[in-house]
């Protein structure tokens, strides 16, 4: 594993970080699907899809 | 309220975990058999959707197809709103970006982690991530990371050194960085890179 980073003073932290852990543990099994994206039915995917860290 | 390309502005709900930005998620395809110019790469990204929380996010990615079960040559793009995933983009014009080539099968795993550590500030670089791309094509598909600004090493470092991390890479893995100004120059996303190896 490489060493961590130097801290760089000249970048404050960001008010809302979400590490992996938090996206998974806010994760619902089931989502609308959003209006936009009915208009490409080529990408659209109707039955809502886990993330991969959770299949 | 509306923005400039007259879609409503996307705001987090009631009760959800907003992002430090909004982003938009662009898909593009190349059209076989077509001479690719730069207004043809335009016309081609299509806006599929924009969000402002986590909540959001997931919605879109959870019915979104997954890179790797695309076909031919394809793009997910996704930037910060008001940023077109495009080299001459002012956010993007005196930038650069990180690439990761990726064996055929790493594709979906790889692209939910940079998406994940992107939208959730984990690069600790301010403002300077633009967004990222995976790119589908038929021998391996290529992670992107974009930046602003292509000659501060000491950011483009940190996001190396981050990408590496979140993506679990082996440590003999190649990257390269490659400024816009060079892609424009020679009107190509992956040729003529810089390589770097640690």
């Amino acid at each position: 594993t490489p060493p961590p980073s130097p801290s760089y003073p000249k970048y404050k932290l960001a008010d809302y970080r979400y590490g992996r852990e938090e996206f998974l543990a806010l994760f619902q099994p089931e989502y609308e699907i959003p209006e936009e994206l009915l208009q490409y039915p080529s990408i659209l995917v109707e039955k809502s899809q886990k993330p991969m860290a959770l299949i | 309220q509306k923005n400039k390309e007259s879609r409503p502005v996307v705001k987090p709900g009631k009760g959800e975990h907003p992002l430090q930005f909004n982003y938009c998620f662009w898909f593009s395809r190349r059209t076989p058999g077509k001479q690719t110019s730069s207004s043809s790469y335009d016309q081609n990204l299509k806006n599929i959707g924009t969000f402002a929380s986590v909540e959001q996010f997931f919605a879109n990615y959870s019915h979104i197809a997954r890179p790797g079960d695309l076909s031919g040559h394809s793009d997910y793009h996704l930037f910060k709103e008001g940023v077109r995933p495009m080299w001459e983009d002012d956010a993007n014009k005196n930038g650069g970006k990180w690439i990761v080539r990726l064996k055929k099968g790493l594709a979906s795993r790889c692209w939910e982690n940079l998406v994940f550590a992107m939208i959730g500030e984990q690069f600790m670089v301010g403002e300077e991530i633009c967004g990222a791309v995976i790119s589908i094509r038929y021998q391996e598909d290529i992670l992107s990371l974009w930046n602003r600004t292509a000659h501060d090493q000491q950011t483009t470092s940190r996001i190396r050194d981050t990408l590496k991390r979140i993506l679990n890479l082996p440590p003999n893995t190649i990257m390269e960085y490659k400024k816009h100004s060079e892609s424009l120059s020679d009107n190509s996303s992956f040729r003529n890179t810089s390589v770097f190896m640690r």
